[in-house]
């Protein structure tokens, strides 16, 4: 499908993966009708994207709220005429031990990370098999494989979405409905301002796990999945790594991330209040794509690393081979 | 790692409980506390570190807080019970006359080195890395460190987790660290059966209470923070603080001006030296049970045992045969009870080198018998804290108090109160004061009856007579 003019829907479109996915959607030529809690936050979004070439209509939808997001999908069709791709993106989560969370917060969790997305795919599905043809893409992701301690909540709202994508997959084929295609999206650590939104129970202050990629390398696998629907996609080498490590060693891969969420995605020395985050009202202020975890600089980083480090085993290589 | 071993790491070296267990533990295995126990002890290296630029020797003793907490990943295995026995393990066989339990003292400490008693501090600290909050934003440390002290207390139903924020004389260690105080509330398994089966049949507990409160807030159960602490500065100013708290604030080069603490709901057992009385039920209960006697040495203010103590030091050596005109004033936790007796030196706890410190020695020394010699150790602890009081004052004190000598052993004056060598240089200034003598023969807790019974002085304390089974 072709990105330049059609018209895409995102959720969670006010920072983080959501924003920089309808930014890149505009920059290809695309409307994008963006969805979110905070309506500055939107607006700011839709200015930014209009400046990026595409059109924009902010529409304020809490994705908990089931005939909200209808009215985002009659919102999106009656201005722009049509339904092209819809992006399942709004996310909250909480960093806890699992009985120190409170059960109304887990609750919210699930809810908006998975009625969330069953709500969009509910809004969704409808306009794309009248028009036989569009991508729903839910974003998922790594956790979905090799699941954390600590966010429970988010990691099984994650397995869930991803199951709900292939169930999806299934039930469109059996009804014929070949045109429309249903992807997820697994990324890993995404340098975003989700880290510092979110609820937090462990005392302990929450980072972005290396290694951190940019919110806008989803984006582009996002905008490639328009072009070109797949059925699961995992965003960077790091979750490709862990998709393989859980095939082979699945315990191997637990224990790992077990200890790796403890030592790094958590500070070790700075301590953090209590606090229920983002999950019932959003975060102040007009948002933004990257929360300052140098996503674009460590991905730089580690290219420049792994070059180094092939061109050196060439050479050892090569120099071997040549006596 | 050993439960024990665990307990060590994330015990903190400087604290006055673990010191009080340390250096009676070592004393009753016959060896002086130097370096707190823990370090080196030599003049050399003290000068090299004391020589040190003052910004170095700043960082050091911030270095120090940093290294002395326990990641906060690590704060879930904090277990009092590993403490308990880290305790008791400081304390060779048995089995003893008396055993000393309850509120930290250094006054207490010498008492127990007297009566050959181990001592049980009630208060120890633990401390966590903590870089995420200015040590001047008391809130912010509060809320902050919430989750954790829950944590703590969650985990170990038996004590009470303070967190004590002081920025006044902690504040290098504060830049590094969060300080968990654990005060005992049940006596707890471990300690019991030490009781059981190494205190002589018939023997004594004494239990040393201090009634000293502070104000608090409850954060969670059996969690609760504690802002300021006994020092230079008074409860009043910690939480109404004024133009002293200004420009010391200022000297320090903080964004703040003056501390805005978080409303308290009540008056708790100060989070270092006061005694939580939830702890008595359970000694009573076992003092029945197994014939002990339990006497209660009952004070208000930490420092109101320091001249009893030292008094009755003077009347034991008196009866014993030794000198007892030698006075010898250590601060904090640079205690040594083994050199005080060695040296045939009556020792005066000074609960720290402040203000009210110097007070407590100087209305001391004017009721006391003359000492003809008076040598005054001072602990250093990184920062001219408000109420500090300066080296010369002490030197003056003193000299004017002593017959023949009095002066300020083991401190770099010029380095004072950031002497980073403090600690290693304390055990070599006692050890060079001759003459030498022989450890006396134990105390015996009838000889504090006698004692009282005999003094026409009058002490800030409660010394409840003997009730047993």
């Amino acid at each position: 499908m072709r990105v330049r003019d059609s018209v895409v829907v995102v959720t969670g479109a006010s920072s983080g993966i959501g924003r920089a996915t309808a930014l890149a959607c505009a920059s290809a030529g695309a409307a994008v009708v963006l969805a979110a809690r905070r309506a500055d936050a939107l607006a700011e979004v839709a200015r930014e994207c209009e400046a990026a070439g595409g059109q924009a209509l902010a529409v304020p939808t809490d994705v908990t709220d089931a005939d909200a997001v209808q009215a985002l999908a009659r919102r999106a069709v009656e201005r722009f005429g049509r339904i092209d791709a819809w992006v399942n993106c709004a996310a909250v989560t909480a960093f806890a031990p699992f009985l120190e969370i409170p059960l109304e917060e887990f609750r919210r969790i699930i809810d908006v990370d998975v009625m969330g997305y069953v709500h969009g795919a509910r809004a969704a599905l409808p306009y794309l098999r009248d028009q036989g043809k569009g991508v729903l893409i839910n974003v998922s992701s790594v956790v979905a494989v090799v699941p954390q301690p600590y966010t429970h909540a988010y990691s099984m709202a994650k397995a869930a979405v991803r199951v709900l994508s292939a169930s999806l997959r299934q039930e469109l084929r059996l009804d014929g409905a070949k045109g429309v295609k249903v992807c997820t999206v697994m990324p890993p650590t995404i340098d975003t301002p989700f880290f510092d939104h979110t609820a937090n129970y462990t005392g302990r202050k929450a980072k972005a796990m290396p290694p951190v990629y940019s919110a806008e390398r989803v984006a582009r696998t996002i905008v490639d999945l328009i072009r070109v629907p797949r059925r699961e996609v995992m965003v960077g080498p790091m979750a490709r790594n862990l998709l393989m490590q859980s095939k082979f060693a699945p315990g191997l891969a637990e224990r790992m991330m077990g200890s790796q969420v403890d030592k790094m995605h958590l500070y070790r020395t700075k301590p953090a209040p209590a606090t229920s985050g983002n999950l019932f009202e959003p975060a102040p202020g007009t948002g933004s794509v990257s929360g300052g975890w140098h996503g674009r600089r460590q991905t730089a980083l580690r290219r420049v690393a792994s070059t180094a480090a092939l061109l050196t085993g060439g050479m050892v290589a090569a120099r071997r081979w040549g006596r | 790692m050993s439960a024990r071993l665990r307990a060590a790491r994330y015990l903190v070296d400087f604290d006055s409980g673990v010191n009080a267990a340390r250096a009676v533990g070592r004393y009753l295995r016959g060896k002086d506390h130097r370096g707190m126990s823990v370090g080196p002890s030599s003049r050399l290296l003290a000068d090299l570190t004391s020589s040190l630029p003052t910004r170095v020797r700043r960082g050091t003793f911030s270095a120090m807080g940093v290294q002395q907490g326990i990641p906060l990943d690590r704060a879930r295995r904090i277990s009092a019970d590993d403490i308990a026995d880290w305790v008791t393990a400081q304390y060779p066989g048995g089995p003893y006359p008396v055993v000393m339990i309850g509120s930290a003292s250094g006054a207490a400490v010498h008492l127990a080195a007297a009566l050959r008693a181990p001592y049980l501090p009630q208060t120890t600290l633990a401390a966590v890395r903590e870089l995420g909050t200015h040590p001047d934003d008391p809130r912010a440390a509060m809320e902050a460190l919430a989750p954790t002290a829950q944590l703590v207390a969650q985990r170990n139903p038996e004590v009470a987790v303070h967190h004590m924020h002081d920025p006044a004389q902690d504040r290098p260690m504060l830049e590094g660290m969060a300080y968990l105080r654990l005060k005992r509330r049940l006596l707890g398994r471990t300690w019991e059966r030490f009781l059981e089966e190494r205190l002589a049949p018939g023997g004594t507990i004494v239990l040393v209470e201090c009634t000293r409160t502070w104000r608090t807030r409850q954060v969670g159960e059996r969690a609760y923070f504690q802002f300021g602490c006994l020092g230079g500065v008074s409860e009043e100013e910690y939480h109404d603080s004024g133009p002293r708290i200004a420009d010391y604030l200022a000297r320090e080069r903080s964004p703040w001006r003056r501390w805005e603490p978080p409303e308290t709901d009540a008056r708790r057992p100060e989070a270092e030296w006061g005694f939580d009385p939830a702890l008595r039920p359970d000694l009573e209960r076992l003092a029945e049970r197994c014939g002990y006697q339990l006497r209660r040495l009952v004070v208000e203010e930490p420092q109101d045992l320091s001249d009893f103590v030292a008094d009755l030091h003077r009347w034991w050596y008196r009866r014993r045969g030794l000198p007892t005109e030698r006075l010898l004033p250590q601060s904090y936790v640079q205690w040594d009870p083994l050199w005080a007796q060695r040296l045939g030196a009556v020792p005066f706890w000074l609960r720290f080198n402040m203000q009210p410190s110097f007070e407590d020695l100087q209305r001391y020394l004017h009721h006391a018998d003359p000492y003809d010699e008076i040598y005054v150790n001072l602990f250093s602890q990184g920062l001219w804290s408000p109420g500090v009081v300066p080296v010369h004052h002490w030197r003056e004190l003193a000299a004017s108090a002593a017959r023949v000598r009095g002066q300020v052993i083991g401190v770099d004056e010029d380095a004072y109160p950031l002497d980073a060598g403090s600690t290693m240089r304390y055990q070599p200034a006692f050890a060079a004061l001759p003459p030498r003598h022989p450890l006396p023969a134990p105390l015996d807790v009838a000889e504090i009856d006698r004692f009282l019974q005999s003094t026409t002085a009058s002490y800030r304390l409660t010394w409840s007579g003997p009730a047993s089974a």
